[in-house]
């Protein structure tokens, strides 16, 4: 009840949407300095993919710890938009007649294009799980361990030597960096921990992490584009490889091999 | 000095409104808007025409009564000044001045741009009191408060309720009213007994009005004539979460249940 009367107003919904924004920051955090593990070759990232599903393997199963993350950024990913969308809602009812003038003063570009920004993060999460976690979406050569989940190396590799995938990728980063710059400015006003003492931390904090999380994300598909980062091996960078179906017993011995 | 001024004319609430566009001459740069705008309603007269329906009342900014949306711009050019305080010398010889009313589900128009504000009234009918000793007059003194917690009530106290902050704010939200008129009461001594009924009667009424959600973008912040922070906001914020999240007070008539 206490919950529900909390949530019934513009107040409860910005701070569900500021909480789960929060959680989904955390989340990036992690998948960010996780990503960063492709310097440090093939073996590293994909054993450190795999570690992610026998993470407590013997508590919760192959995978398991893994899904349960899963779940909990599922249900902030449906509670943040379902909280913004009504407040979206509430906030077209409050100004029928519009301004012919219309001017900013206070606001950022980072603020206004909240509403645009969300949904290229929405679509890009779906597009970038069918790519990378499922496999669905092949453009590029795709092949999975003997444990049955994506190459982590080889499959970016080949991802990002096509150009307009690697913009793709940085695009989007851009766009949900500039999400976060207001965001997390925006949710310690939310839950009311900001204050004109703290203000210009709060400030530098959301201005640095989204900076920061800008350069970790893409630095992945420019260097891998600009052949800084070396191919998976078995394979040389300047050739073509033809796609190769996930099934191939060929290469997923090869896949073997390069993890022994 | 002469402008052409573009202002929105609408008969009554129901009618259709537009924009009607007037030539002003021989304005002083010194006169003020509003003695501009009394200008160009005597000439109209004169003419035999409709003046523009405004509201105003002091003059000098102490108020909240004048409320015009200029060029965009709650309360017109500059920052601290509400529409009766800006000069004609913001403005250039020969400007094409726009002039709209405040736009609000909540603030329903009258005439011309003169809007009904009385949602402000009821918010704060919801909360915006303190319970007060009817006896003798207390000693003044038996109530100590800090210099800086008096100070800083008194930077939501300036809160004159003009609306500016709906008007500017792109959701039509009412939070930095709102939360000044909560925070000024409840961050004193003599607030603290409805400090949590206060904010939840009031957020609630506020809702209630159809009134735009915060999406801090601070617009309200930056037209605010008296230059109340969002810090309130953010203060309100955690006030209301506080309110209706913590196990209430309130157990009569429930006790008998366990
Ligand atoms: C990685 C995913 C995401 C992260 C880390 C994130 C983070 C955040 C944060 C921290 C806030 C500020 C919350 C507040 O102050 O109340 C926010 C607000 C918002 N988010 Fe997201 N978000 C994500 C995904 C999305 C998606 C998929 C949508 C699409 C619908 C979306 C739409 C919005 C909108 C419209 C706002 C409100 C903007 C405002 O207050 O002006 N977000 N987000
Ligand atoms: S007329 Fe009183 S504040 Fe402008």
């Amino acid at each position: 009840m206490r919950l529900l009367k909390f949530y019934q107003s513009s107040i409860g919904k910005k701070i569900v949407a500021a909480v789960t924004g929060a959680i989904l920051f955390l989340f990036l955090v992690a998948h960010m300095l996780g990503n960063l593990k492709i310097y440090s070759g093939a073996e590293k990232i994909d054993a450190y993919s795999l570690h992610l599903r026998t993470f407590m393997e013997g508590f919760f199963g192959f995978g398991g710890f893994l899904w349960i993350a899963r779940v909990v950024l599922l249900v902030a990913v449906v509670l943040h938009i379902t909280s913004v969308v009504l407040l979206i809602r509430q906030n077209r009812q409050a100004r029928p007649i519009r301004y012919r003038r219309k001017r900013r003063f206070a606001t950022s570009i980072a603020a206004l294009s909240m509403i645009l920004t969300g949904p290229w993060i929405l679509v890009y999460i779906v597009l970038h799980i069918l790519q990378f976690t499922t496999g669905t979406l092949q453009p590029t050569p795709f092949k999975e361990t003997p444990q049955g989940i994506g190459a982590v190396y080889f499959n970016l590799w080949n991802a990002f030597q096509v150009w307009w995938i690697a913009a793709l990728y940085v695009v989007s980063m851009a766009f949900i960096c500039l999400h976060l710059y207001h965001g997390l400015w925006s949710m310690f006003q939310s839950v009311g921990w900001n204050n004109p003492d703290r203000n210009r931390n709060v400030r530098l904090f959301a201005t640095i992490s989204s900076i920061a999380l800008f350069l970790g994300f893409s630095s992945v598909p420019v260097l891998v584009w600009a052949d800084v980062v070396p191919p998976p091996a078995g394979q040389d960078g300047t050739v073509v490889v033809e796609k190769v179906g996930v099934e191939s017993p060929a290469l997923v011995a090869e896949g073997q091999d390069s993890r022994d | 000095m002469k402008y052409t001024l573009h202002i929105w004319r609408q008969e009554s609430p129901s009618a259709k409104g537009d924009f009607v566009s007037y030539i002003v001459d021989d304005i002083s740069p010194d006169s003020s808007f509003l003695e501009m705008m009394d200008l160009l309603n005597e000439q109209l007269i004169a003419k035999g025409e409709d003046p523009v329906t405004f509201d105003s009342d002091c003059r000098e900014g102490i108020c909240g009564s004048c409320s015009m949306v200029i060029d965009g711009r709650a309360h017109g050019p500059g920052h601290g000044c509400t529409t009766c305080e800006v000069r004609m010398r913001s403005f250039r010889d020969g400007d094409h001045i726009y002039i709209e009313p405040f736009r609000s589900a909540a603030f329903p128009l009258i005439k011309d741009l003169m809007v009904d504000r009385s949602a402000f009234d009821r918010i704060i009918e919801s909360g915006g009191y303190v319970t007060v000793h009817s006896g003798p007059k207390p000693e003044p003194n038996s109530l100590p408060i800090p210099h800086a917690v008096a100070e800083h009530a008194m930077d939501a106290a300036e809160c004159i309720g003009c609306g500016a902050c709906v008007a500017a704010c792109p959701n039509g939200a009412a939070m930095l009213f709102t939360s000044a008129k909560i925070s000024h009461l409840g961050l004193l001594p003599q607030g603290e007994p409805e400090h949590d009924t206060r904010v939840v009667g009031m957020v609630h009424q506020m809702e209630q009005e159809g009134f735009g959600a915060c999406t801090n973008h601070a617009e309200c912040q930056d037209a605010c004539p008296k230059g109340i922070s969002i810090s309130f906001i953010s203060r309100m914020n955690r006030a209301f979460a506080k309110a209706t999240l913590r196990e209430p007070d309130q157990r009569r008539g429930t006790m008998s249940n366990q």
